[in-house]
């Protein structure tokens, strides 16, 4: 079982090596959103510090959107999938360790973007380790609930919107905690509670999520 | 024998596979395996909906009549509460039938019961409507109550994420081409969003205790009169009722829909 | 030695909900070879498929005598486990080599192939130059070839092949044949679909016709 899991980790991770133009293309966008949003709002400081959190997740949500779309799309395509579902190893097993490479490529590289992103939006130093927590237990919940509906609309031609309807009301935890903990980092209160429900949330996601991905693919397959 | 249906055959075969034969010589899982015949649910399942119907007609007029004109007027809220005979029973029902969708999904996961996802299907627009009539009695009710049509409170934002949620299921089964995935996607879909309804609505209040909008006021709640609460029982009883009757000529609807190359369809319409 | 045996019992597939086909009947036992064959659209893909698990029978069951151990299941994961399934699709990524493709291919069916045994198939196939070249910039008969390349690696006795011939050329064509045959010969069952003709020398071959109903 284990071993299955590191073969398609291993696969998926050189998968992402290979097609690292498309790393930097996430990373693009979240920079291009953030920076963007100066330009609508005006660049006094007090706003963009206010609607920071909000900015910092909708973009993470929109990015996880833009992007899951194409989690099993090229697996289904060219007949990969029909194996994992044929392979005596749980599917449970194999779309944990898609969503896991997924989030290293994805996830990973918002957290590690952040800091400079929200220092430009004037948020104090102060708060970035919470934001980076924040981000760090918030993303690969996302992305198990995401993928979920990601194998629902498999094979659909076009999901993007119809994509939007399914997961963004199952987002509305993990953005309403990760925003609140970086609001209460930026304005100086404890976040640690809002730290804990994403964690909790997270652990619920590892424990049930894989079992409905799983599920959803066989949905697909039939 | 065509006759034969596919839902009650897989139920066959999954009691043989699990040895339960103890379990299906049950009266009730005799009838379970009758009823998940299509050709019978068909043939009863009218008789069924008209007996809910005129029930929760009757229920849901006296209810709403009884509160709308009956009812004494509340000492704070004036005449506005008397929205709430239409908006607490879709709210309730609102829940009621995500819920109902989602067990429904969860047995035809696991039983594949045909009925069950028709069942799924039929109940989300119904579902659907009564938490937007929810929405629109709550948003009204709150005009005079908050001065706005619309605040972030919590329970409205909850219903708000519900609404989404039913959209999402109805807006999947359209967009599946072959009935069979169609349904059970949304099988799937119903019994992971109502593992997330108790969660979004945790989320919600966290939310709402920290940013607790200026301009809700709260009233004290006094128990309510006999006299007022009544009309409400049987507003919601009827509200039910009606749930029950157009969710289930819904499914007649779709069952017809799915099976209308089938030989017991045809049958129908060529008796009739 | 006990021969393993695939018991097809009252089986109705369809796609959605129309049956492509109903009541098929039939137990192949280690040693045979089946030909499904049917005009276009009869079914032949979904049967495959239904064999193989990816998808529920309308009626009916599939039953998997293992030689390993006494009794019949049906449960797919058993069959699962001693199935090579080579579908209408290659299952190879383009951006990663045959070679890279073959070893998850192996592991998924919970199997170990050393990269030295999946260069020297491939090299046995003609592939030798190709080994660590992006699967993308094959054609389309290298693809089938790569792809094909599990049956050299598998010890799986059930076989299910779906066109396994498409896109192939005669001499590849009979390096299949002869590869079928020998997993035959040597007690294993092949159920496949082709258009084009494959022969198998000195095994049997018995026909699963589907007929529209």
């Amino acid at each position: 079982m284990l071993s299955v899991f590191w073969a398609v980790l291993r696969r998926d991770l050189l998968l992402a090596f290979r097609q690292r133009g498309v790393l930097v293309h996430h990373l693009l966008f979240f920079v291009l959103v953030v920076a963007l949003f100066p330009l609508g709002t005006g660049a006094s400081p007090s706003i963009l510090v206010t609607v920071s959190p909000a900015l910092i997740w909708m973009s993470v949500l929109l990015a996880a959107l833009l992007s899951l779309q194409r989690l099993f799309k090229p697996d289904y395509e060219d007949g990969t999938l029909e194996q994992y579902v044929l392979s005596p190893e749980p599917l449970a097993v194999i779309a944990l360790a898609k969503v896991l490479a997924y989030w290293l490529a994805s996830g990973l590289i918002f957290v590690l973007a952040s800091p400079l992103l929200v220092l430009l939006l004037g948020v104090p130093v102060g708060a970035v380790p919470v934001i980076m927590a924040s981000l760090l237990l918030g993303t690969p919940t996302l992305g198990l609930v995401g993928a979920i509906g990601t194998a629902l609309t498999l094979s659909l031609p076009r999901a993007g919107l119809l994509l939007s309807l399914l997961i963004f009301p199952l987002y509305v935890p993990v953005l309403i905690f990760g925003a609140g903990a970086m609001r209460a980092a930026i304005e100086g209160l404890p976040a640690a509670g809002a730290l804990y429900l994403l964690a909790a949330l997270l652990m619920l996601g590892i424990s049930t999520a894989p079992f409905a991905i799983a599920a959803a693919l066989k949905i697909s397959m039939e | 024998m065509v006759e034969t249906h596919y839902a009650s055959t897989q139920f066959t075969i999954y009691l043989q596979r699990n040895g339960v034969g103890v379990l299906a010589k049950s009266a009730f899982m005799l009838w379970l395996h009758r009823f998940g015949s299509l050709p019978y649910f068909y043939r009863v399942s009218r008789p069924i909906a008209l007996a809910l119907a005129v029930p929760g007609v009757l229920l849901a007029a006296y209810g709403v009549y009884g509160g709308l004109v009956n009812a004494p007027v509340d000492y704070q809220q004036g005449d506005a509460f008397r929205i709430l005979y239409i908006h607490v029973p879709s709210a309730w029902l609102s829940l009621f039938g995500y819920t109902s969708m989602a067990i429904a999904g969860a047995v035809a996961l696991v039983w594949r019961l045909k009925l069950a996802e028709i069942f799924v299907v039929a109940a989300a627009p119904v579902g659907a409507s009564f938490t937007f009539l929810a929405l629109v009695t709550g948003s009204i009710w709150g005009k005079p109550m908050w001065g706005t049509w619309w605040v972030w409170d919590a329970r409205l934002t909850s219903e708000l994420i519900l609404l989404f949620l039913y959209l999402g299921v109805i807006a999947l089964h359209n967009a599946i081409e072959s009935p069979r995935s169609a349904a059970r996607a949304c099988a799937l879909l119903s019994v992971v969003g109502v593992i997330n309804v108790p969660i979004i609505h945790f989320s919600v209040e966290w939310w709402n205790t920290l940013h607790q909008g200026p301009t809700v006021t709260r009233f004290g709640r006094p128990a309510m009169e006999m006299a007022m609460l009544w009309p409400l029982l049987c507003a919601a009883l009827g509200f039910t009722l009606m749930f029950g009757w157009l969710t289930l000529w819904n499914m007649r609807v779709q069952l017809l829909r799915r099976e209308r190359r089938s030989r017991w369809v045809k049958k129908v319409f060529s008796d009739a | 030695m006990k021969r393993p045996r695939l018991g097809i019992r009252n089986l109705s597939c369809g796609r959605g909900e129309n049956a492509l086909f109903q009541g098929l009947d039939i137990s192949l036992v280690g040693g045979e070879a089946a030909r499904v064959l049917g005009e276009n659209g009869a079914g032949k893909t979904t049967l495959l498929r239904t064999l193989g698990g990816l998808q529920a029978p309308l009626t009916g069951e599939v039953v998997w005598e293992s030689a390993r151990d006494t009794g019949a299941v049906d449960d797919p994961v058993l069959l699962q486990d001693e199935l090579c399934f080579v579908g209408h699709d290659n299952a190879l990524n383009a951006a990663l080599t045959p070679v890279e493709n073959l070893d998850v291919l192996m592991r998924l069916c919970g199997r170990r192939v050393a990269p030295g045994r999946i260069r020297d198939t491939l090299a046995e196939l003609g592939l030798k130059r190709l080994a660590h070249r992006p699967s993308g910039r094959l054609s389309a008969g290298q693809k089938r070839r790569v792809s094909l390349a599990r049956l050299w690696l598998t010890d799986a006795p059930l076989w299910l092949l779906d066109e396994p011939a498409s896109a192939l050329d005669v001499d590849s064509r009979a390096l299949l044949c002869a590869r079928i045959a020998a997993h035959v010969a040597a007690g294993g069952i092949a159920v496949f679909t082709t258009h084009e003709a494959l022969t198998l020398a000195d095994v049997p071959v018995r026909s699963i016709e589907l007929l529209p109903c």
